[in-house]
């Protein structure tokens, strides 16, 4: 945006207690965010543009901003050694179906802790939080074990069911019902409708924002898994993406240029959702009102 | 016995082993090699097994898969080829062992963890078949009670120098067909002067790298007899690392790199590529990616002389399980992937050093960079018995190498010394041999 | 019924987290290099943990961390939550760029980070040199390893609590914000007195996830810095994925190290928990 256009959209301020016009408070917050938005973008693109160079400019001193030669072979190796649109598929299904999985059985539990009362309701909820807390790593071969003597290793399932359950999914749709009206609720009762009904017609319906929310950063996490997926998928026709990068360091060989490519590939799907979405993604979070 | 005349000895006796190293085995060994009998082919028609595999290179998993394919098509059996990513390979395993889900066969670097969980290959291929390798390659796959052969190697890597043809040409410095620590420092100095380099000398962040500089002054860790000789080569081993680590501090290596990535192995192959070192220390298995991805002139150089020249050996091997259910198709799937044809084959695409010994005597004929290969070869025939010594500790190689790297790391800190460093790696040592004993 | 609505939830739990989890617990108690074979060692492990310098020294870096990290987001995201709200101009687009970094996967923050950070070929320091500001050692130097890490930690999360607040903003009643405008309150006031008391009960929401994110940090800090310098930046679990992953491995040594973890982080949410309820916070 120009300079002007800047200023002219300037002259339309208004703060929201009254309609003055652009005040030294505003100029501030404006530099203040212009200075976040540096502070953020700058390191993405500076390292976008890093995948584009050669192992001269990677180690060039002083930096280049840009590439010298654009090292477009950095991307075209990267794809002749890799199976690109099979992770990609790989990525997409696990990711699509674990969140649909997920926005159903959080929700469902949510409202439970949400709308009744019964008996270890506390209880269950604090251990349901206290579900983030466990680290993964350290109970990594009692999960093999479990997840191979269900025959889920090596399955779409099992990179699916144990991931679908997220605290904190639970926890933000839990915290949205808190704010529907238990009268609601009861009215429906007294007109004889059951509760699944009332959950599925009425509940969920009102729940849209915090849904979006949760299905949201359901994406984000499932795209984003790698040990996880690892243990499960021993074989290269089910590896995600997160995996499938993994592949490239070897055990004495990291070719860095190569793992730069294929970093910025596997994010492109991430920003191209969050460049056509924004709007929706972070309205949907305002929109959830979580007290 | 003076210091002196205990090196001579010692030169004498690693080179008697050296020599002795590369011209065991058998002459005619089985030229025709092993195959499946009738009954085999038809016992094995239709069975899958898998195989675990990592990769360090394209050129590895290319000539694997071809490979398998040839292998089924000789044997009528299905191989499932698993590519596995080496962050967690070995937690992986161990979980797929812990749960009755063992490959059938598997890739490994480190085979100590599986002495329990391999097959007996004697059991398959005989008690001789173990000579067709370099005897000093097997150490690491023979079981530590039953002295079987529980694996066997794959490869074998030796370590060394690279240099940057074209930044010593600029500098005027020749490029060295023999050297020793002081001119290869003093070389990496100079040219790094005149070519406004930002470093002198790198060299790959692990102990397995650095023992070879260790080695070089005289000084090793563990004996083939499962003893600590650290502790009786203290001073040279003192001064190989402080020898690294001052270039370190003063800025002449990459210390970045090596401070900057905590306990996680580094390879500083970037810089070099990026021509911002002129000597790089690594290893054979370089050679692929450097000459696919480096822009300029570069060459493999001798190792440096002190008391001993040479290496430092290292390798991966192939385990067959004991779960297997087709334990023999299993055992003939490591005999084939490491039979004369198809080691040669890898050996040439992946730029690797012949582990077997008809492939020694014969010797691979690459089809480019034959002579830095030809450097490797020369070294690993120079490389002192004493090198060896550390296999015989399969399940504590890598624990004794990081520590090393850890304490390595603290001394370019300033946090401790040369000194304190070395005496507290004797400690460590003495310790984790203890551990054997129990 | 409710119990019917919990069950799906429940049943993966148990069965993926919580049973493991148990089998975990059993496993404290032995020792074992590879998860299969297992010598009882009794509390040794414990024992071990509490009289180890290491551990200390991993307690005190991740209490550094989490301090740090939790105050920092909490201000912080404060902060930028009232100025968005405040801003008319360009607000959409602010909003979309403070969340970026969340959709970012840790390894690539980690990578990226790695990239301008460095000494030498970063654009950080070549930026600081052109300033007259030195070229910092940002990954090879103790203080400034945590400080990077403590700052990577909190640009990846802002952008979160920041739109957390910002739905907790929405339903402040303006209505209540006018009136005191109105009675002649400046702006300051009007945050110090209505705003912030008002969005108590969304900033312990924050407070809780940003413990819990703090004392889960991991992968990106070991993509970053690997841990070091000198084990400054080496978290909880960055100790607990060592044991269980890297030589030496420690399962047992790992597990209970997870043990106490658990119930270090258990503590924290229960009591923030207990205490929001009784202020009718959530």
């Amino acid at each position: 945006m120009s300079k002007l256009q800047e200023r002219a959209s300037a002259n339309k301020w208004s703060s929201m207690s009254g309609k003055k016009p652009p005040s030294v408070g505003s100029i501030l917050r404006t530099t203040f965010l212009l200075v976040m938005t540096f502070v953020i973008l700058a390191p993405v693109i500076w390292f976008v543009l890093s995948s584009f160079k050669d192992p001269t400019d990677l180690s060039a001193r002083p930096p280049k901003i840009f590439p010298t030669t654009w090292a477009f072979s950095n991307y075209t190796e990267a794809f002749q050694m890799y199976n690109y649109m099979r992770y990609f598929t790989n990525s997409v299904i696990v990711t699509v179906v674990a969140t649909v999985l997920t926005l159903l059985i959080n929700s469902m539990a949510a409202y439970a802790f949400a709308k009744y009362n019964f008996r270890g309701r506390d209880g269950l909820f604090v251990l349901t939080l206290a579900m983030i807390m466990i680290p993964l790593q350290v109970i990594l071969i009692p999960i093999y074990l479990v997840v191979s003597s269900l025959g889920l290793v090596n399955t779409y399932w099992g990179m699916i069911i144990p991931a679908a359950a997220t605290p904190t999914g639970v926890f933000i749709i839990r915290q949205y019902m808190l704010t529907i009206p238990d009268e609601l609720i009861e009215a429906a009762r007294i007109d004889g409708a059951g509760e699944f009904r009332i959950f599925a017609r009425i509940v969920l319906p009102l729940c849209r924002p915090a849904l979006a929310v949760v299905a949201i950063f359901s994406i984000l996490w499932r795209w984003n898994d790698f040990l996880w997926p690892l243990l499960i998928a021993q074989k290269e026709e089910l590896y995600t993406l997160p995996v499938a990068l993994a592949l490239l360091n070897g055990q004495l060989v990291v070719p860095y240029n190569i793992v730069l490519a294929m970093s910025v590939m596997s994010i492109i799907p991430v920003l191209f959702m969050f460049v056509f979405m924004q709007r929706q993604i972070v309205q949907g979070i305002a929109q959830t009102g979580i007290k | 016995m003076n210091k002196s005349l205990r090196s001579k000895i010692a030169i004498a006796a690693s080179l008697v082993l050296s020599a002795g190293l590369v011209a065991t085995g058998l002459p005619s060994a089985q030229a025709a090699g092993l195959q499946p009998t009738a009954a085999q082919l038809s016992a094995w028609k239709g069975k899958t097994i898998s195989y675990y595999f990592y990769n360090d290179s394209q050129a590895e998993l290319d000539t694997t898969k071809s490979q398998i394919a040839a292998f089924e098509k000789l044997t009528g059996a299905t191989v499932k080829l698993d590519v596995i990513p080496f962050t967690n390979y070995d937690p992986t395993l161990q979980a797929r062992l812990a749960a009755g889900n063992a490959p059938d066969v598997a890739r490994l670097n480190n085979p100590g963890l599986y002495i329990n969980d391999s097959l007996d290959l004697e059991k398959y291929l005989g008690r001789k078949y173990k000579t067709e390798f370099l005897k000093g390659s097997t150490l690491q796959v023979t079981h530590p009670t039953t002295k079987k052969l529980i694996g066997v190697p794959y490869d074998l890597t030796v370590n060394g120098p690279f240099i940057n043809v074209e930044m010593f040409k600029e500098a005027g410095v020749a490029v060295p067909t023999s050297w020793n620590w002081t001119e290869l420092i003093a070389a990496g100095k100079k040219v790094q002067k005149a070519t406004g380099s930002e470093y002198a000398f790198a060299i790959d962040k692990t102990g397995h790298r650095v023992s070879t500089v260790m080695s070089h002054f005289g000084a090793y860790m563990v004996d083939k007899n499962k003893r600590n000789v650290l502790r009786s080569s203290k001073f040279r081993a003192e001064k190989a690392v402080k020898m690294i680590t001052d270039l370190y501090v003063a800025d002449l290596a990459p210390r970045d790199l090596w401070i900057g990535t905590g306990t996680k192995y580094s390879s500083p192959t970037a810089i070099f590529l990026g021509q911002q070192t002129p000597i790089f220390f690594s290893g054979n298995w370089q050679v692929a990616s450097l000459a696919k991805d480096a822009k300029f002139e570069f060459a493999a150089v001798p190792n440096p002389k002190e008391l001993n020249g040479g290496g430092w050996p290292g390798g991966k091997f192939l385990t067959a399980f004991n779960t297997s259910k087709t334990p023999d198709l299993a055992a003939y799937f490591v005999y084939y992937l490491a039979d004369t044809a198809q080691m040669e084959e890898m050996d040439k695409n992946a730029f690797w050093l012949p582990v077997r010994v008809d492939l020694v005597e014969k010797g691979v004929k690459y089809a480019t960079r034959s002579s830095d290969m030809a450097v490797f070869q020369a070294d690993a025939g120079k490389t002192p018995a004493a090198a060896y010594g550390i296999q015989s500790v399969p399940t504590l190689t890598a624990l004794i190498y990081n520590n090393l790297r850890d304490l390595m790391t603290d001394v370019m800190g300033g946090k401790i010394t040369v000194k304190e460093a070395i005496a507290k790696q004797i400690v460590f040592i003495d310790e984790k041999l203890a551990t054997l004993k129990k | 019924m409710p119990y019917l609505f919990v069950a799906p939830n429940m049943f993966i739990f148990l069965t993926f987290i919580i049973w493991p989890a148990i089998r975990g617990f059993q496993i404290s108690f032995y020792d074992s290099i590879d998860g299969r074979t297992f010598t009882p060692v009794g509390a040794g492990n414990y024992r071990a943990i509490f009289g180890d310098p290491t551990v200390a020294e991993v307690a005190k870096n991740t209490a550094i961390y989490v301090i740090f990290y939790v105050i920092i987001s909490t201000v912080l995201s404060i902060a930028f939550a009232l100025i968005v709200n405040e801003q008319q101009f360009a607000k959409g687009f602010f909003r979309a760029i403070l969340f970026l970094p969340v959709m970012l996967s840790p390894v690539v923050v980690g990578l990226i980070w790695n990239d301008v950070l460095d000494r030498k070929v970063g654009p950080l320091n070549s930026l600081l040199e052109a300033l007259g500001g030195g070229s910092p050692g940002w990954l090879i130097e103790p203080k400034l390893g945590m400080i990077a890490v403590i700052f990577v930690g909190v640009w990846v999360h802002l952008g979160f609590y920041s739109i957390i607040l910002l739905a907790g903003l929405q339903g402040i009643d303006r209505s209540l914000l006018e009136a005191a405008a109105m009675d002649g309150a400046t702006r300051p006031q009007i945050i110090r007195t209505i705003i912030l008391p008002l969005l108590k009960p969304t900033t312990l929401v924050i407070l809780i996830l940003a413990t819990i994110h703090g004392f889960q940090s991991f992968d990106f800090i070991y993509t970053l810095t690997g841990g070091g310098p000198f084990g400054a930046t080496t978290l909880i679990v960055q100790y607990i994925y060592d044991r269980a992953f890297q030589t030496p491995i420690q399962y047992g040594l790992g597990s209970a190290a997870g043990v106490v973890l658990f119930m270090i982080i258990f503590a924290f949410t229960a009591l923030n928990f207990l205490l929001g309820k009784k202020r009718q916070a959530i």
